[in-house]
């Protein structure tokens, strides 16, 4: 057989979309667990001495330009994704557009996102509405990670 | 809530490691590759490894909460319930996938093994590289045949190494194994697509409603995304059996389906119209050089059926299925991949045979045999599987 060549293909795309969103999932989900307990921390600062709240500087700092970087990224088109750092999430470009065109479709979840932003520039804690704000980012790479998986379980058949 | 997800991921950990004990158990039949095992049990140590890190980090996150009190505790640890279902979704879709392995191996059995005989012989006539596919009899009617590319599983109806007939398919199933490894040849290295592309976007520019549009978009995505692969497979198929595989595809196109209104005309998400599909079958018919003669009572038959009241066109169906994109990609498939790949066509496998008649060629008599002998069929078909199984020289490599 003659043909060593392994093609880039359909389900390839699909597989390496799906490997793509795992790890942004598994990165801004982990970043934000950490942004909630910076929260906690801030309301009750006893906290700080418990095993799970051990932060150091650099790993809220991480955290917070983690997720700022994506909002960023997903309210203004003229900002490129980060590269070349394992702390920024990489987005498949055809759902990067996708997400900057549904929040085009919707100014109160683009303000929400604009405000997150800021709070975690400002180096803030964030409250509530931030909280929803985070809650709504995890769902939403979730959901796009769940939709290529049902397409990677139906493809071939 | 707290107790709920705690229960939840801890139902999973005790799912993973059950399936894990019991592939430690079984017994393994020498035709199920034993790397197809080690990967199922790779990935259940993997996802309980995950499991007991989460429920461990979890613990600890609630009993340092409990230390403002327990009320506050269970208040905020609410917060971190969205990232939660969030870990849930995804051990389920690891779960999701370890426990398909995990079925094909414990319903692997001798039908699945004699199965995989007459499988690796098939990859011999034709010329195909392996390792084999695992086959799977988890499948039922309703399944039918599938292919599972990314876990390298062919799924096939319970029964069927007893019956001939629709074996052809098989081929198709192959088809996407082929096609995963040569899609870039297949599809003309870039030039079916922007065919495609080509096509549609007149029609997407000339709607005149947001639906039109839509409808249309949607139309060249399935072409994209599915039908060119269904195709290509159809192809492959009709290439490696011959006419075999469109009496296949006319039987398939027989059953009514659950829409019943022009349903040889009806498109799925995942595949093109059956009518479509027998335009490509016998398109690479004529491009294998099938006589006209041969295939006159196909045709005939198949000329009648379209005919047939439950069979209406719809209006814009020349431009969803139209013969210049299948024209295009049978040759391409026939040209780019059946060629560079080096697979054997149907009349090649009969040039090459030494002792044994080819599978393909079998498939062809016994649909000759269905439609000239019905009554004896059964009996005749009862005795050529007995010869497939004492052929002999048909162990998986």
């Amino acid at each position: 057989m003659a043909f060593p060549f392994l093609a880039m293909q359909q389900s390839s795309t699909w597989a390496n979309q799906y490997e793509q969103l795992a790890s942004a999932t598994d990165l801004i989900n982990e970043s934000v667990n950490i942004i909630i307990k910076e929260k906690h921390v801030h309301q009750y600062p006893q906290l700080s001495t418990r095993p799970s709240f051990y932060l150091s500087e650099q790993q809220i700092n991480q955290a917070r330009t983690t997720v700022a970087d994506l909002v960023s990224a997903l309210i203004d088109e003229n900002i490129d994704e980060p590269t070349g750092d394992e702390s920024h999430v990489h987005l498949p470009d055809n759902l990067l557009d996708d997400y900057r065109t549904r929040l085009d479709n919707n100014p109160n979840a683009r303000e929400r996102f604009e405000q997150l932003r800021d709070t975690l520039q400002s180096d803030q804690p964030v409250d509530d509405s931030g909280k929803a704000a985070l809650d709504d980012l995890v769902l939403t790479l979730n959901n796009s990670r769940k939709q290529i998986f049902r397409k990677l379980r139906q493809y071939g058949s | 809530m707290r107790q709920f997800l705690n229960g939840l991921f801890w139902d999973q950990r005790g799912r993973a490691m059950r399936m894990r004990d019991e592939l430690s158990r079984l017994a393994r039949l020498p035709t199920l590759p034993v790397v197809f095992v080690e990967d199922t049990c790779m990935k259940l140590d993997f996802l309980s490894e995950k499991l007991d890190k989460i429920l461990n980090d979890h613990l600890q996150l609630f009993n340092d909460l409990t230390s403002i009190s327990p009320a506050d505790a269970e208040r905020l640890y609410d917060d971190y319930n969205v990232g939660q279902v969030v870990d849930y979704t995804k051990f389920s879709e690891a779960l999701e996938k370890a426990e398909f392995n995990y079925t094909v191996i414990r319903r692997y059995g001798e039908a699945e093994a004699e199965f995989s005989r007459f499988l690796a012989r098939i990859y011999d006539e034709i010329n195909l590289t392996k390792p084999l596919p695992v086959v799977s009899f988890i499948s039922n009617a309703h399944d039918y045949y599938w292919a599972y590319c990314p876990q390298g599983v062919i799924g096939a109806p319970i029964e069927e190494e007893h019956h001939l007939l629709n074996w052809p398919d098989l081929y198709h199933e192959i088809g996407h194994f082929i096609f995963e490894r040569h899609e870039r040849f297949l599809l003309g290295d870039g030039q079916m697509t922007r065919l495609v592309n080509d096509h549609f976007a007149p029609y997407i520019a000339n709607a005149t409603t947001p639906e039109a549009v839509t409808q249309w978009t949607d139309r060249r995505a399935h072409w994209l995304e599915h039908w060119l692969m269904e195709f290509s497979c159809d192809l492959i198929a009709t290439y490696l059996t011959g006419q075999a595989y469109a009496w296949s595809n006319f039987r398939l196109s027989s059953i009514i389906p659950d829409d019943n209104s022009r349903h040889i005309y009806t498109s799925q998400i995942t595949h093109p119209p059956n009518e479509s599909r027998m335009r490509a079958i016998l398109t690479m018919l004529d491009r294998c050089g099938w006589p006209e003669n041969d295939l006159m009572p196909l045709k005939k038959a198949w000329e009648k059926h379209k005919l047939l009241s439950l069979n209406v066109e719809p209006a814009d169906y020349t431009a969803i299925a139209p013969n210049a994109l299948i024209d295009a990609l049978a040759d391409f498939v026939y040209n780019e991949c059946c060629h560079e790949i080096g697979l054997h066509g149907y009349h090649d496998q009969l040039k090459k045979a030494a002792i044994n008649v080819p599978v393909s060629h079998l498939l062809n008599v016994a649909w000759n045999q269905l439609l000239t002998n019905p009554t004896g069929y059964a009996a005749w078909e009862a005795d050529q599987i007995r010869q497939l199984r004492n052929d002999g020289s048909d162990a998986p490599a």
